[in-house]
């Protein structure tokens, strides 16, 4: 078995998962099991059938056609039927994307589509759809001293007093062969991410940022085409609620898992102690000393 | 066409007149008593490649995929537009690059439907004039934009870019315009541009009629003033076309002339053209 920690979760893998931090083996069970095994074609009684999945319950399926099928039960176990062409490192990305993402949702989280960063053991997430940069800005960040505390997706937790924590996470950064060299990452570098994929795991700084920290922004991120400056303005909670929503990671999961209300009142109070920013900035990396820049001020200025 | 709805792809090689089309359609179906803003089409439409439609339909991080397996979801997308379409009473539009090809196991393209439940229009336009249009649109010399043509792992965007929509495999330029007309999956009409230029109001009408739509002569009429170039033209000078590549070295709305090549491209060049797809010129009517 594979033992690593993926937002928080003891995980034990028959798959060896790349990209992730291998711990040695946890005293007590594991909060998730991930292994092989044969998979029905579809689910008893659905509540939604789309085009790759379909939810039931607690019960979860998901296809990534020519590659493999996925199975996600009850936020404790995902089963993994290999595509005859395919390998488990094929596979992996997936699981540690999709899959976990559902372990997540079944086990009643909030999870936002964002990297999370810390600096002075305060936690900002940088969040926003598939291409944003919030991977390449958090890898930035983080050679201008920031934390690394997680990459594309940041579970957000509550503590006893109802204030928002994010964990770091047991996953390494994964950035475009681009990014790396624009940032000077190489020495870095580890293994592909998949075979003719130009996406590279790439190790972060070390941390040494606490377990849990509280989150105190949330960064929006959007490009805009011309190379104007990055400009940022700050979100009345009642404009920051609706966006966080569809900032959730596997939105429209959540949406057919019927978890909206609670994610209402999740986002809610995360919205009474963290401020939300939308950040516009230019596309390439002419000026991401500009947006890092404006990320450090706007956070310097919460204290 | 299923009373009311549908799926309708408006299919064709790139710098063909899509766009145009899709402002022929906006503009009828708008009802407005003003030309519609190029920059908001107000046509009623999905996506079969902008990423993140696709991963919130699919629930899969397209940056992880393969070409091979992106050019899977194709059928899987067709479906679920399909069936969108379906429950709702206007037609759905869905512009595609996309070569026609078969998929492993002989999967078409767009997925195996009912009769009916989606048709094409297919706009084909003179490739010696796709080539002027693209070398300027593209920022490539004249050169490259003819190798492009001929090349059969042509794909836009280029495949290693990080970008807002998977690559469109669009093979060849005959291998394209022979796919989609070839094919007997999905029930095409097929636009020449060079008519559609010549005689907008008769060939956008029998487009109309083609996809079951009423065709009211003054409302054709209407669409195609309001889809004219010049307004275009005045608009994208005004206002910029969202549309444009940064880097283009021409406006997005030129003069769509037909035979403009004739002024651009070298004899060697037209000949290079000719040779590598003659046979579907031919079937074009375009030798």
């Amino acid at each position: 078995m594979f033992y690593c920690r993926i937002c928080g979760l003891d995980v034990a893998s028959q798959l060896a998962l790349p990209g992730v931090v291998e711990v040695h083996a946890p005293h007590d069970e594991p909060d998730v099991v991930v292994r092989y095994g044969d998979i029905p074609s579809s689910l008893d009684r659905p509540s939604y059938v789309g085009p790759t999945w379909q939810v039931s319950g607690q019960r979860f399926l998901f296809e990534v056609p020519g590659v493999a099928r996925f199975l996600v039960n009850d936020g404790r176990a995902i089963t993994i039927e290999l595509n005859e062409a395919s390998t488990k490192e094929d596979a992996a990305p997936f699981l540690l994307g999709t899959g976990i993402g559902a372990i997540l949702h079944q086990r009643g989280e909030l999870l936002l589509h964002g990297s999370a960063v810390a600096l002075n053991n305060r936690a900002v997430i940088l969040s926003g759809p598939t291409g944003a940069g919030k991977s390449t800005v958090a890898a930035a960040l983080c050679k201008a001293g920031f934390q690394f505390l997680s990459d594309d997706v940041s579970v957000i937790r509550f503590d006893s007093d109802d204030h928002p924590v994010v964990t770091s996470d047991g996953r390494q950064h994964k950035l475009w062969s681009d990014s790396i060299q624009h940032l000077s990452l190489a020495d870095r570098q580890r293994n592909v991410v998949r075979e003719k994929i130009h996406k590279f795991y790439v190790d972060p700084p070390r941390s040494n940022a606490a377990a849990l920290l509280p989150v105190v922004a949330v960064f929006l991120l959007d490009k805009v085409t011309p190379p104007d400056p990055p400009s940022i303005i700050q979100l009345s909670p009642v404009n920051a609620a609706p966006l966080l929503r569809e900032n959730v990671f596997k939105s429209s999961l959540a949406q057919h898992m019927g978890r909206n209300g609670a994610l209402f009142g999740q986002i809610a109070s995360l919205l009474r102690h963290s401020a939300v920013f939308r950040l516009e900035r230019a596309r390439g990396f002419d000026r991401i000393n500009e947006t890092l820049e404006t990320i450090k001020a706007a956070v310097e200025e919460l204290s | 066409m299923p009373p009311g709805g549908g799926a309708v792809w408006l299919a064709s090689f790139p710098k063909s007149g899509n766009t145009w089309l899709r402002l022929l359609l906006a503009n009828l179906l708008s009802n407005q008593d003003k030309p519609v803003s190029i920059n908001s089409i107000p046509l009623k439409g999905r996506s079969l490649v902008r990423r993140t439609y696709i991963e919130d339909v699919t629930l899969i991080d397209t940056d992880l995929l393969t070409l091979d397996e992106a050019l899977l979801l194709r059928p899987r997308m067709a479906a679920a537009i399909i069936a969108e379409a379906s429950e709702d009473e206007n037609l759905l539009f869905v512009k595609t690059h996309d070569a026609y090809c078969r998929l492993p196991e002989c999967e078409p393209l767009l997925g195996r439907h009912d009769r009916g439940a989606a048709k094409a229009l297919y706009i084909v336009r003179d490739p010696r004039d796709v080539v002027v249009s693209l070398a300027s649109h593209m920022s490539y010399t004249v050169d490259e934009a003819v190798r492009r043509l001929c090349m059969d792992d042509h794909f836009i965007p280029d495949v290693h870019a990080v970008t807002t929509h998977l690559p469109q495999h669009l093979q060849n330029w005959s291998r394209h315009v022979n796919g989609w007309n070839d094919q007997a999956d999905v029930p095409v009409h097929v636009i020449r541009y060079e008519d559609l230029r010549a005689e907008p109001v008769s060939i956008f009408g029998a487009a109309v009629a083609f996809l079951g739509l009423d065709v009211q002569r003054e409302k054709v009429e209407q669409a195609v003033r309001f889809s004219d170039f010049v307004e275009l033209q005045t608009q994208e000078t005004r206002n910029n076309f969202r549309e444009r590549p940064p880097g283009a070295t021409a406006p997005f709305f030129r003069k769509g002339r037909v035979s403009g090549w004739v002024e651009v491209l070298t004899e060697e060049q037209s000949a290079q053209i000719v040779a590598a797809h003659g046979n579907a010129m031919r079937r074009f009517r375009y030798l």
